[in-house]
Order: C-alpha cells, then structure tokens, then sequence
C-alpha cells in the first residue's frame, strides 16, 4: 500500500518527529511514492523547481557547479540521506535551483508536487501545521549549517582563504542586492 | 503611527483581522531599539522571533574587518526565525540596528497562546518565515558556490576542495 509507505516515510523523518499517525495520514494525501534507481536525475540545476522531495528511502547526491583547473564541473558535494527534505528552498523562494540532485542509490522518495506544497502550507488543520513546522525546521537546520560554512570562511586563517573573503563579501553584497 | 498602524501597513500580516493584529499587541509590546545596537548576538539561546516595526537590521557575521553583511531586514520582515522552531539553538548570525528602530519581540510560549486561541498571525508568521529563510539560504548557497568556484581555481586547489568537501559531506 503507497499510503502506508508514505506515512512510514514521513515517520523517518526527524523532521515529522512526534508527530501522530493520524496527522501523518492527513499529510500522506498530499504525496505521491516515486521509485528512484542510481544515476537517476531527480532535479536539474537552473531549471525551476516542480515539487518538493523527502527522501524515504535511498540517498541522493547533490552536484553543484564548480570551478576545477580552468574547467567548469558538477561535483558531488554532499549526500542527503533518509528523513532529508530537497527542493523546498527553490519553491519558497521562487528561483531555480541551484543545484542538480540525481539518485546514488536505489531507493524511494516521497513527492509534494508545486500544487500539493501550496496546499498544505495554508491547510489550517493540524496536517498543514505539522508540514509548515517541519519545512521551518529544515530550513532552520540549513540557513544553520550554511551560516557555520560562511563564519568558517571568515575565521580561516589560510592565505588561500584569506585572498577570496573580498570576493565573498562582493558575493554576497551582489546576493543580498538581487 | 501607532503600532497598530503600522502592523496594517505590513503585507506579511495582510487578510489577518485587525482584532487579531490588537491582540497580538497585547502580548508582544512594541520594543524601541537604538542604532548601533546588537539585538542578537552569535551564540546566544535562540528562543523568540522578531517583528521589524520601523527601522532595520544588519544581519552579519564575523567581526570588524572580517564582518560579512548577510542581508538587511526592513520593516514588515521578521529576525531570529532560524531559531525559533529549532528549540533554543543559538543564534547563528548577529542582527545590528543601522537606523532606530521599532520591533516587537515575542518567544515561543506567546506564539502558543495565539495559536491556541486561533489567532491568524502565527500561521502568517510560519509563511514570512519559510519564505524569508528560503531566501536567505538561496542568495547564501549561490555566493558560496562563487566563491568556491573561484578558490578552486586558486594555486592550490586541492587542498580547499578537500577541506570544503568535508564540510559539505558532514
């Protein structure tokens, strides 16, 4: 049964902690079960965001656009693991997505498509006060983590570090502008 | 203006009803703060959110000649909401006045009062705060990701690749 899997997908998460089975059901009408395989692409960098995926099963690894030699790269960066929510940043924030997202494992995901997002965020029950309260939270645990990242470029005492805080600063001053 | 006024003039709060807008006045008081000074400071227990009345903020981190300028909140725009939902985890970033400024500052335990009395500011609240923090998080990843472009294309790529992998991946 796709119901019972979803739930017990959203019950994985940290995020959806203590929440009821009950509230949990309300919230699982809204998403969808999508199978992924390796190398699968979930989502593409620069494209607008579609939906928004909590990971039930699997990992997914997150490429971004670098600089490497001259040449310009996707790299792997980093791994979302079971529990972890993706794509919400580029729906709220109306720009496209920053990052590419493809399958590094077999696995499942749970899919809040752009219409179903919407609706839970301005359901007035207790399923649409759990979802909001768990996107915050996921994007309390990011803006965190990537304020942690900037203060560690701020306190690098390296020259290599030390000779790019201006263009972080005008990265940033052009960030804020836009 | 009188706060009320101003809270009427804020589109975060727009279709809220105005007795919901007084009550909320009941039981967040308007809060003067004086230029220059640190509302919030890194580190410190993150347990209440900030509406900017009049005024505004700068978000920052680091210090003197290593300050970044994270962002400025104006009015109608909402500080500390990183913490508020993450049970008093410290602050992540300091918030400075640029101009005197009017807020209004509640914790956690009055935001639950008005939800139990079905109050419509804080569900109007979670929305500013989700859209403000995927902002935030949106214009932070795209400067780091610049700024990575460019160290790895330093002298020395190697060994920031590795160290910024490692912080990625953890």
């Amino acid at each position: 049964m796709n119901s019972m899997a979803i739930i017990r997908g959203l019950a994985r998460s940290p995020h959806f902690a203590g929440i009821p089975t009950e509230v949990l059901h309300g919230i699982s009408m809204h998403a969808s079960l999508q199978k992924m395989s390796p190398g699968e692409p979930i989502g593409t960098r620069l494209q607008p965001s579609d939906a928004v995926w909590l990971i039930a099963d699997g990992r997914v690894e997150v490429r971004r656009l670098q600089g490497y030699e001259g040449r310009r790269l996707e790299v792997a960066l980093s791994i979302l693991k079971p529990g972890m929510m993706f794509g919400h940043v580029s729906l709220l924030s109306e720009q496209p997505r920053t990052a590419t997202f493809v399958a590094a494992s077999p696995g499942a995901l749970l899919r809040f498509d752009r219409k179903s997002f919407s609706s839970l965020l301005a359901d007035r029950q207790q399923a649409g006060a759990a979802f909001r309260r768990a996107v915050i939270l996921a994007l309390g645990n990011q803006l965190h983590a990537v304020n942690q990242l900037l203060d560690l470029f701020i306190q690098d005492s390296g020259d290599e570090i030390e000779s790019r805080r201006e263009l972080l600063r005008a990265a940033l001053d052009g960030a804020v502008q836009t | 203006m009188e706060p009320l006024e101003l809270l009427l003039t804020l589109p975060m709060v727009a279709g809220v009803p105005p007795a919901d807008l007084k009550r909320l006045l009941e039981v967040a008081e308007p809060v003067s703060v004086a230029k220059e000074t640190l509302l919030l400071d890194v580190g410190d227990a993150g347990n209440d959110v900030i509406i900017v009345l009049t005024g505004g903020f700068s978000v920052e981190l680091g210090q003197g000649s290593t300050m970044l300028p994270l962002a400025f909140v104006g009015p109608g725009e909402v500080l500390g909401e990183a913490s508020l939902f993450r049970q008093r985890s410290p602050r992540s970033a300091r918030a400075r006045a640029v101009d005197d400024s009017l807020v209004l500052r509640m914790d956690a335990g009055t935001l639950d009062v008005l939800v139990r009395e079905g109050n419509g500011v804080p569900r109007a609240l979670e929305e500013a705060v989700m859209r403000t923090l995927a902002r935030r998080i949106h214009d932070s990843v795209h400067a780091i990701d610049g700024v990575l472009s460019s160290a790895l294309d330093a002298a020395q790529p190697k060994s920031a690749f590795q160290r910024l992998r490692e912080l990625f991946t953890r």
